[in-house]
């Protein structure tokens, strides 16, 4: 049995070591994507690390991230806005997102939720669950809101590494990322990220029928 | 009652119908409780041997339930035998170094093949049997190559776990496989092939029934028999049943030319490469076996037909397409690793049994590490097991 002890400790023992700074070394560059899970590693970053610093902030879900441009609102309020609209996501993980902020940025003084008929209707699956994946135990919040959800356990927030596993596309993205993470597209902006798109024929389409 | 009931009744319902005799009847519906299949063998074993003489009743209440209710083979077997479970765990163990370790090399070694290998296949399948209509036949054909994979690995990793589970507590359960794609003919594929149950079925139903002796009808109708109980045993549906009969006709032609028993040995023992006589024999038994599974995974007779017909169509040469397909690259390279791994293991009782022997701690320590970082990163989203539904 001591035999036994002792082997298995031996084997377990560099796989602890290395998860932690595996973990360590992936999460650090994962964070650096602009443009994966939607760039909302940039939203995330900003709030954790203090950058917010805005007097008017734009909650709510994709609604919110796609049409409320800050540096419009900016230049009609004189005052800076910052859009934290969580993409497929409704009143809980925006809440954590508003919690989040209270604890590590300055207050905002005013408050734009963009309200829709999904706002206050929960859902099971966590949707891109992805992006929480270098944060979730950087803060207790995280478990507290990501638990009602079906995709983390216990065991994700608690143990180094055990949240990438399965998860080869993060994984090949922040190696990825380690080597050269300058020749991203451009994320997010103040949360917010413009898109050129043209009108089609859809509504034509749809008058017609 | 709790598995069969509403088949039977639904079906017999359904017969009726065809003679304008509308019947409504009454179902239940209650929960399976869980392992009914295996502790129901278990118990009629223990009640079979008594009979038989073969073991004396058990006076010691917890040894028998220990023994129909030992808790890694209750909900997908191997199906073990009072003869061979109850004197283990009557006998004191005492705990042995390389027992634990050969257990824990084969818990591994079934870790991958579920989570990696079968998890990942069964996206796929899932998807190419759920929308079989929309699928060319090349496509189809890997659906159902896949679907093997998934439910060999499925399952046999469920029981490489489950005895290496059993080992670390000093207990040796049946073998359940024995590298069944690697046969020549089906009968080796049966032999091969959840040990556990074609033999439980051969000790308790065939051989009582007169096996393969006695006349040509009854050797073909105890043939017959067994299979269609083992389709049946799967699961309340007619596409078990059709599985069944279909590797009946598989097997009576061997049975009735006695070459059943031909393909007794490893394949190519002591070789590296198989004969090409063996490697087509195996790549048909293989092409075999794939028909059957298309039944085994289908919702009805009518979808498996449906399969089989896109099959054998003009796209049957096309190349394969469906969604994640270059994710699927991946998966093919682990399957490599998978089978490579199991035919340089085929001589054992399961693909690493002999790696002791073969590789020094260092090179088996690092194969290990491997596999733990392909199981991590690599993992299936993950699925029940197949056999727990049985």
């Amino acid at each position: 049995v001591k035999k036994f002890i002792i082997s298995f400790i031996l084997f377990i023992a560099p796989l602890i070591l290395l998860s932690y700074f595996t973990d360590r070394f992936i999460s650090a560059n994962l964070k650096k994507s602009t443009t994966y899970t939607g760039g909302e590693f940039t939203v995330w970053n900003d709030i954790l690390e203090s950058h917010i610093n805005s007097e008017i902030l734009i909650y709510g879900s994709s609604r919110a991230w796609i049409h409320f441009d800050p540096n419009i609102l900016s230049a009609k309020f004189g005052k800076k806005v910052y859009n934290v609209g969580i993409d497929g996501h409704n009143f809980w993980l925006q809440y954590l997102r508003h919690l989040l902020i209270l604890k590590n940025d300055v207050k905002p003084k005013y408050i734009i939720v963009s309200l829709d008929i999904f706002t206050l209707e929960k859902v099971k699956e966590l949707y891109n669950p992805d992006q929480f994946l270098p944060y979730m135990n950087s803060d207790p919040l995280f478990e507290e809101y990501l638990k009602s959800y079906k995709g983390y356990t216990w065991i994700d927030f608690h143990m180094p590494l055990m949240r990438y596993r399965g998860r080869s596309s993060s994984i090949l993205h922040a190696f990825t990322l380690s080597m050269n993470s300058t020749l991203q597209e451009a994320g997010r902006v103040n949360g917010y990220q413009g898109m050129n798109k043209e009108w089609n024929s859809d509504l034509e389409n749809a008058q017609k029928k | 009652v709790f598995k069969y009931y509403n088949f039977f009744v639904s079906s017999f319902a359904e017969f009726l119908n065809v003679f304008d005799y509308k019947v409504n009847p009454y179902t239940l519906d209650i929960i399976l409780p869980v392992g009914i299949s295996f502790y129901t063998f278990h118990g009629i074993s223990y009640i079979v041997d008594i009979y038989n003489r073969r073991i004396k009743s058990e006076n010691n209440f917890i040894d028998y339930a220990v023994f129909v209710s030992f808790f890694p083979l209750l909900v997908a077997g191997p199906i073990e035998r009072a003869t061979h479970l109850l004197p283990q765990i009557k006998k004191g163990r005492i705990f042995d170094y390389t027992h634990a370790t050969n257990g824990l090399r084969q818990i591994l070694w079934g870790l991958f093949k579920k989570i990696v290998i079968a998890d990942s296949c069964a996206y796929y399948v899932n998807e190419i049997f759920s929308n079989s209509e929309n699928y060319n036949g090349s496509t189809l054909v890997l659906g159902a190559v896949l679907f093997a994979i998934q439910i060999y690995c499925d399952f046999s990793g469920y029981s490489d776990i489950a005895i290496g589970t059993a080992r670390l507590f000093g207990i040796e359960l049946l073998r359940n496989f024995a590298f069944p794609y690697f046969s020549r003919d089906i009968a080796e594929f049966w032999r091969r092939w959840h040990i556990s149950l074609s033999s439980w079925f051969r000790d308790y139903v065939y051989i009582p029934l007169g096996g393969s002796k006695g006349s040509l009808q009854n050797k073909i109708r105890n043939t017959m028999i067994i299979f269609l109980l083992s389709g049946l045993w799967h699961g309340a549906n007619w596409t078990f049943i059709f599985w069944g009969a279909l590797n009946a006709l598989y097997f009576l032609p061997l049975l009735l030319l006695k070459t059943n028993r031909n393909a007794l040995d490893v394949v190519a023992q002591g070789k590296y490469l198989p004969s090409l006589r063996d490697a087509v024999k195996m790549g048909l038994t293989f092409s075999l076996t794939l028909i059957a599974w298309i039944f085994f995974r289908s919702e009805s007779l009518g979808h498996a037909f449906q399969y089989i017909r896109g099959v054998f169509s003009t796209s049957f040469f096309s190349i394969p397409d469906f969604p994640g397909a270059h994710k699927a690259v991946i998966l093919a390279l682990f399957i490599l690793l998978l089978f490579s791994i199991e035919w340089i293991g085929r001589e054992g009782h399961y693909a690493l049994a002999k790696f002791n022997a073969v590789a020094s701690r260092p090179t088996r320590w690092m194969f290990y590490y491997f596999i733990i970082l392909i199981i991590f990163v690599w993992g299936g989203e993950q699925q029940q097991f197949i056999y727990f539904q049985f």
